[in-house]
């Protein structure tokens, strides 16, 4: 699972998968948006089945705590 | 539960107008990269734009003549003209009063505005529908109508490459066929901060209309439409998919009964994820978004008249109309509507000079 959102992060964000890992803090990269944003609410939505609540999201730092997040919901 | 049922009621014509100018997104004044990145998201390829003079009311009047022209239908037999639309000619008096009158209806016509935005066809339906309950009207036109290029400030990435300019006219009439027209109408007005223009309005009369930036990193004034985009996507991927659900239990019906799913064209990436949600094809819905953009309470019928043929191009199609947005304010819709009931899309620069007021002297002095 933790494998599989960072390749869609990695998708979203335009960089290779290897420059990221449990510990990015993802939303502090260059090519974060709220394009970005949606796209990842989505991402999850559609790989997981899983709507991370907006007050969730903003709890959210690291590819862990969303990794994490999304474990805690299946 | 505002669920509402009616019969003997149909929708007998649909005549679209947009505006001559077509604005291309990827032309916008913002870095090239990231336009064509959020196009890919949002599918918006070109959109229409008013001219400064041109509005909302002017863009609905095309399309409501076009439509009584082309159906003949006799303009005192319209027995109600309702203009809905968040962007009204005046502060007062009401736009489809001054329509009534471009219009040359008769003064036996009800007419007035309702203030709703996306999701306004489901509503507006219930609306006109309504008014032949108790009355003995034959005809009512529903003219839903949007300029949102005008709201959009052009430093707003999250706006200026989405929103499209457009008004749909549709004619409601009593019907002897087994007819009817189905609704259920929400409403989520905890989110009244999520889509909103601040400023225009009384609460904040003297609001300046000078640019900042703000926390979202977009310039615009309190004058201008602020959407929070992710507030947007959880409100529509929780409240629609279960609006959609209800409305198909409480109508024993199913998705599959449907020919066409005709959604707000609030974004591609929207589209997709509710189709997916619901559990129909995506290739269900009805398409305008490309072409014209968000436009509001227009893009369902707009989208009705743009693609329909792709639904039936000889049989009437059993249609589900769902709206959703700024509010927050949720709504669908379900009607049997037939090929022959489409007009050409219209495209129009004109403005009621009369209607420009904008200088004392543009007024008849009367003595006091």
């Amino acid at each position: 699972m933790l494998e599989k959102i960072i390749v869609e992060l990695a998708a979203i964000l335009e960089c290779d998968p290897s420059a990221i890992s449990i510990e990015t803090e993802f939303k502090e990269l260059s090519s974060w948006d709220s394009l970005a944003h949606i796209s990842v609410i989505t991402m999850i939505e559609t790989e997981f089945d899983i709507l991370v609540r907006d007050k969730d999201f903003d709890l959210i730092s690291t590819v862990g705590d969303l990794a994490r997040y999304v474990e805690g919901r299946e | 539960m505002a669920f509402f049922d009616f019969s003997g009621i149909e929708i007998t014509a649909i005549c679209a107008a947009v505006p001559k100018e077509e604005v291309r997104v990827v032309d916008l004044n913002f870095d090239r990269s990231q336009l064509e990145k959020l196009q890919k998201i949002t599918g918006v390829e070109t959109v229409r734009r008013t001219t400064p003079d041109q509005t909302a009311a002017d863009l609905g009047f095309v399309a409501a003549n076009t439509l009584i022209e082309g159906t003949g239908v006799a303009r005192e037999s319209i027995g109600a003209l309702v203009f809905l639309s968040h962007s009204s000619d005046y502060r007062r008096p009401a736009s489809a009063c001054v329509l009534q009158h471009r219009l040359s209806l008769d003064v036996d016509c009800a007419a007035y505005d309702i203030n709703l935005g996306c999701s306004g066809f489901p509503y507006g339906i219930v609306q006109v529908a309504s008014l032949f309950a108790n009355s003995d009207i034959e005809h009512a036109i529903l003219i839903t109508a949007e300029t949102m290029t005008k709201l959009a400030a052009a430093g707003d990435r999250s706006t200026a490459p989405l929103f499209g300019d457009a008004a749909v006219a549709t004619l409601v009439s009593r019907s002897k066929n087994e007819s009817s027209l189905k609704a259920l109408l929400r409403t989520d007005g905890s989110g009244f901060r999520s889509v909103v223009v601040p400023a225009g309005g009384f609460r904040n009369r003297f609001a300046s209309r000078q640019e900042k930036t703000w926390p979202d990193g977009n310039t615009r004034s309190l004058h201008d439409l602020f959407m929070n985009g992710p507030e947007v996507l959880e409100f529509t991927l929780t409240q629609v998919p279960d609006l959609v659900r209800d409305f198909l239990q409480h109508t024993d019906s199913t998705i599959e009964d449907f020919d066409a799913v005709a959604l707000h064209q609030a974004n591609l990436l929207i589209l997709r994820q509710l189709a997916r949600k619901v559990d129909f094809p995506v290739e269900k819905i009805p398409l305008s978004l490309r072409q014209f953009g968000n436009t509001s309470s227009a893009s369902i019928p707009l989208s009705l008249c743009n693609d329909f043929n792709r639904f039936g191009n000889l049989r009437p199609v059993n249609v589900l109309m769902c709206g959703f947005g700024v509010g927050l304010s949720l709504g669908v819709a379900s009607a049997t509507l037939a090929p022959n009931i489409f007009h050409q899309i219209v495209q129009t620069s004109e403005v009621f000079e009369p209607g420009m007021l904008l200088e004392p002297s543009d007024f008849k002095a009367v003595l006091f």
